[in-house]
């Protein structure tokens, strides 16, 4: 008003431009009006530039665009220090949601079906850069199987009587599924922080779900069994006090990926130590020296190794995986020798082993090859191997004709030329798989 | 003792409270900051899976530096996204039985924020079922009292410095309600219409050039004839004046690729104050721009004495009788074709010039461009940087639409400006951009 009467040298009447502004006009100054800008606010001095912005592909240009603009012309800082971009999320076979289609699966049907934390953890896991999402409920389903192992494993540690007071950091381990854990722990803790500063949040789930499901419910706790069944009282103490503090550490890293079930395990388990240790605020970093500390811990890696190997062999000949064998280590190296005498109970409880031999018996039997070592295996009296044998090339003929057909199909031109690249590409795939099958069965049928 | 299984329908709800309750989601002082702004949600819309994808990962990397000794903020709010809340709001007002129009723009926006304090809570409810940890007693809307103070300075500021201006522009108009609409209230009806075909005197000269219309009324703003540069039967009138029949007022003969010589006559009269492509013919060559009605349809001061105040369909009239009489109307077709309605009034919508803000865009990218450029700000993936250099590429062109001519229209969607980049790339042939916008949009 002063500033125009000054102009005009006389008073005057203003009138407001009845003219509307696009919406974007406001949500250009997003970054820094909310943060309490043109007043210099505390939040202002803190937070500005913000750190990251995760948007979409869709509106980069429309709104990005001119956050920045307006960020520089105001602020003179930009108002992102970085600036992530996801895709859309479309349906199971790659289509956009959308009513018409029929398609549109609604979030908050899967929160209440399977939970926001399986839900979250799914949509994460899927978060490839520059890859559209492809949501199909069964994922979702999954990983909400996976909120289930957890929660079965704090069930399993509780009833071990594997304790949440006074948990402190591990020195001095002597058992050596608990040096495998905790190296094994803190490179995966390694690896998944870098893979968040990289914005890999797909990597970073799948490294999580790769070492709780697998390296600690699946190896860890079953290994830990066999201590915790025994009488070593040193050692079941030991694995005690390194599960619940490695079962601890896992509520922490998977808590970004799904904050519920690990905030609901926590506050069962008393960890808040009431109400002073938030979940929310316990510390991911790790010092350098713990870093160094363990270096991967090779013997539990072989007792794995073999198990895994004994059951895939079990898997490729049809023999019953509940079935018990014997296997001689006679061509073995002598440190596999004190490999089986140290890690006896393990490898026979897990690997279903009657009796580790120290020489080869007179009878038929089946060579498996672990890491360049050559063990033979003996399986029960009710295993005919000349009958698998028999199974297995009738199973080869098989695929060998199989393979001869798409041969035809893809020699000729006509095919080729004609018929939908996709199908095409589809018969040259399969024709890989079954060339990689044959060399398998080749395999196993002479190490029979 | 924790129970036997995980049943998360007892246990999400009672989490959140607690987090809330302890309030564990405010920035705790540290040295090391972390910041993130939510893009704010419609205020009127549903949690979508694009939400979920988009909040998920902000929670993961809010958490993890929270976790992490950073003084971690996640700024939250919402946005009233123009037009889908006036929608929304009206239709409430008209169950109730009150009309925007009579309410006037102050109680409008009274009424908005009484809907958003009633129903505004929705969206911010399901990001809390997700898991959200923004810090929500900071919660923002895109109309509070610190943003439209914001919005102000803004547009002050960039007057000031002579980045914002007012200019010309071709609005939806309505003549019946006198107000400007959006693209989305405007409703293409397909109809019985007539083409007339009228002959226009080529100067020095016995002939004509025979033009067909379906609204002769608007020759009385007609600032030039076009032809197709490639069309051999009119090589030789190219360049050459005639007069406008009724008018007596001289346009010149012109070559635009508008033009089609497979349509009607070849020639079209161009009418820049009157028709959304003859508004860009005009531009493209510099005509002369006439508007011929008053805001509510009545033809004025700018045409000829005898045909002021009729309105534009009375004029449409008179003027059919005048050019017959004096034999420039050389045949009647009937055809069909989309006539604009107003979805409000059912009223035929005018192509109406009204003054508007732009903003000059190349000058306000050129810092923005710059820590792009430097990677000040980094883009994850890479791609990113290459769709925001595109989108500078096209506001490079010009200079950008910012406001919406007319009445109460301070929300407005985002159909426009997509429609205007289009227009805008289309006119400068940037093909490349075009498909890569139309991608973009699909």
């Amino acid at each position: 008003m002063l500033q125009a009467k000054k102009f005009y040298n006389k008073d005057v009447e203003l009138k407001r431009d009845e003219d509307v502004l696009d919406t974007w006009f406001s949500s250009g100054l997003w970054p820094f009006a909310t943060l309490g800008w043109p007043n210099k606010t505390e939040h202002l001095k803190s937070f500005y530039p913000t750190t990251v912005l995760v948007t979409g592909f869709d509106i980069i240009f429309f709104w990005v665009a001119r956050m920045m603009m307006l960020g520089m012309e105001f602020l003179d800082k930009e108002p992102f220090k970085d600036i992530y971009v996801h895709a859309l999320v479309r349906d199971e076979k790659g289509q956009k949601m959308s009513k018409s289609k029929g398609n549109v699966i609604d979030p908050l049907d899967l929160i209440e079906k399977y939970s926001a934390d399986a839900l979250r953890f799914t949509l994460l896991s899927m978060a490839s850069p520059g890859r559209d999402v492809k949501l199909s409920e069964d994922r979702v389903k999954g990983y909400r199987n996976f909120l289930n192992k957890i929660w079965n494993a704090n069930n399993f540690l509780l009833q071990n009587k594997c304790e949440f007071i006074n948990l402190t950091k591990p020195s001095n381990l002597k058992v050596n599924i608990n040096k495998w854990i905790f190296s094994e722990f803190v490179s995966i803790k390694n690896l998944i922080e870098q893979n968040i500063k990289d914005y890999r949040f797909d990597e970073a789930a799948k490294n999580a779900y790769q070492f709780v499901w697998h390296s600690f419910c699946d190896w860890y706790l079953e290994l830990s069994k066999t201590i915790l069944y025994s009488d070593e009282k040193s050692a079941i103490e030991e694995v005690r006090k390194i599960s619940s503090y490695i079962f601890r550490e896992i509520l922490i890293i998977l808590h970004p990926f799904i904050p519920f079930v690990t905030e609901a395990i926590w506050l069962n388990n008393k960890l808040d130590n009431n109400n002073t240790d938030f979940l929310m605020y316990a510390n991911w970093s790790i010092n350098k020296q713990e870093k160094d500390a363990y270096n991967a811990y090779q013997e539990v890696s072989n007792i794995i190794n073999i198990i895994t190997s004994i059951r895939s062999f079990k898997n490729e000949l049809s023999v019953s995986p509940g079935s018990f064998i014997e296997i001689s280590i006679q061509n073995c190296k002598k440190e596999i020798y004190n490999f089986f005498n140290n890690n006896e109970v393990v490898l026979k409880k897990l690997g279903r082993i009657k009796n580790i031999l120290n020489k080869d018996l007179k009878k038929p039997s089946a060579t498996l090859v672990v890491k360049g070592e050559l063990y033979k295996l003996y399986f029960d009296q009710d295993v005919d191997l000349n009958k698998i044998k028999e199974n297995l090339s009738n199973k080869l003929s098989k695929i060998k004709e199989e393979m001869e057909k798409i041969n035809i199909r893809l020699t000729n031109k006509n095919f080729t030329n004609k018929a939908p690249k996709n199908i095409v590409e589809q018969e040259k795939t399969n024709f890989y798989n079954l060339e990689k099958d044959v060399k398998k069965l080749q395999l196993t049928l002479e190490s029979l | 003792m924790s129970s036997e299984k995980y049943i998360h329908t007892e246990v999400e709800n009672k989490i959140y409270s607690y987090w809330e309750l302890n309030n564990l989601f405010k920035p705790k002082k540290n040295k090391k900051k972390f910041s993130i702004v939510i893009p704010p949600p419609n205020v009127t819309g549903s949690l979508h899976m694009g939400h979920a994808l988009n909040n998920s990962i902000q929670d993961l990397l809010t958490r993890y530096h929270r976790m992490n000794n950073f003084e971690t903020l996640w700024q939250p709010g919402t946005d009233h996204a123009g037009i889908a809340t006036q929608a929304l709001v009206e239709k409430k007002l008209e169950k109730d039985g009150i009309k925007k129009n009579d309410l006037g723009r102050d109680k409008f926006i009274e009424k908005v924020w009484e809907w958003k304090n009633q129903f505004g809570d929705i969206i911010i409810n399901q990001l809390k079922k997700l898991g959200c940890s923004c810090d929500w007693s900071r919660n923002t809307f895109t109309m509070d009292e610190n943003l439209s103070k914001s919005v102000i300075k803004v547009f002050v500021d960039l007057y000031k410095k002579g980045l914002i201006f007012k200019s010309k522009k071709l609005i939806n108009w309505d003549p019946v309600l006198k107000t400007a609409i959006s693209d989305l209230e405007v409703d293409q009806r397909e109809v019985n219409s007539k083409l007339y075909y009228i002959k226009y005197p080529i100067e020095n000269s016995e002939k004509f050039i025979t033009i067909a219309t379906t609204r002769p009324e608007t020759m009385l703003g007609d600032t030039a004839i076009a032809v197709n540069p490639n069309d051999e039967k009119y090589k030789m009138l190219i360049g050459k004046n005639v007069t406008i029949p009724l008018v007596d007022r001289k346009i010149k003969i012109i070559t635009d690729e508008y033009a089609d010589p497979e349509q009607g006559t070849g020639a079209v009269k161009i009418t820049p104050a009157h028709d959304f492509n003859d508004s860009e013919i005009g531009e493209r060559n510099n005509l002369e721009i006439i508007n011929i009605f008053t805001p509510d349809g009545k033809i004025n001061e700018n045409a000829p004495k005898k045909y002021r105040g009729f309105d534009r369909f009375e004029a449409r009239k008179i003027i059919l009788k005048d050019l017959m009489q004096n034999d420039f109307l050389v045949k009647e077709e009937n055809i069909k074709n989309k006539i604009p309605y107003g979805d409000r009034s059912n009223s035929i919508i005018e192509p109406f010039l009204t003054e508007q803000w732009f903003v000059d865009a190349k000058k306000l990218s050129i810092k923005a461009k710059e820590i792009v450029k430097t990677n000040k700000t980094k883009f994850f993936p890479k791609i990113g940087q290459k769709l925001i250099f595109n989108g500078w590429i096209i506001l490079n062109l010009g200079v950008f639409h910012v406001s919406y001519g007319g009445v109460i229209k301070f929300l407005h969607g985002m159909a426009q400006m997509e429609k205007f980049l289009l227009r805008l790339v289309w006119k400068k042939q940037c093909f490349r951009q075009k498909n890569f916008i139309i991608k973009m949009l699909n």
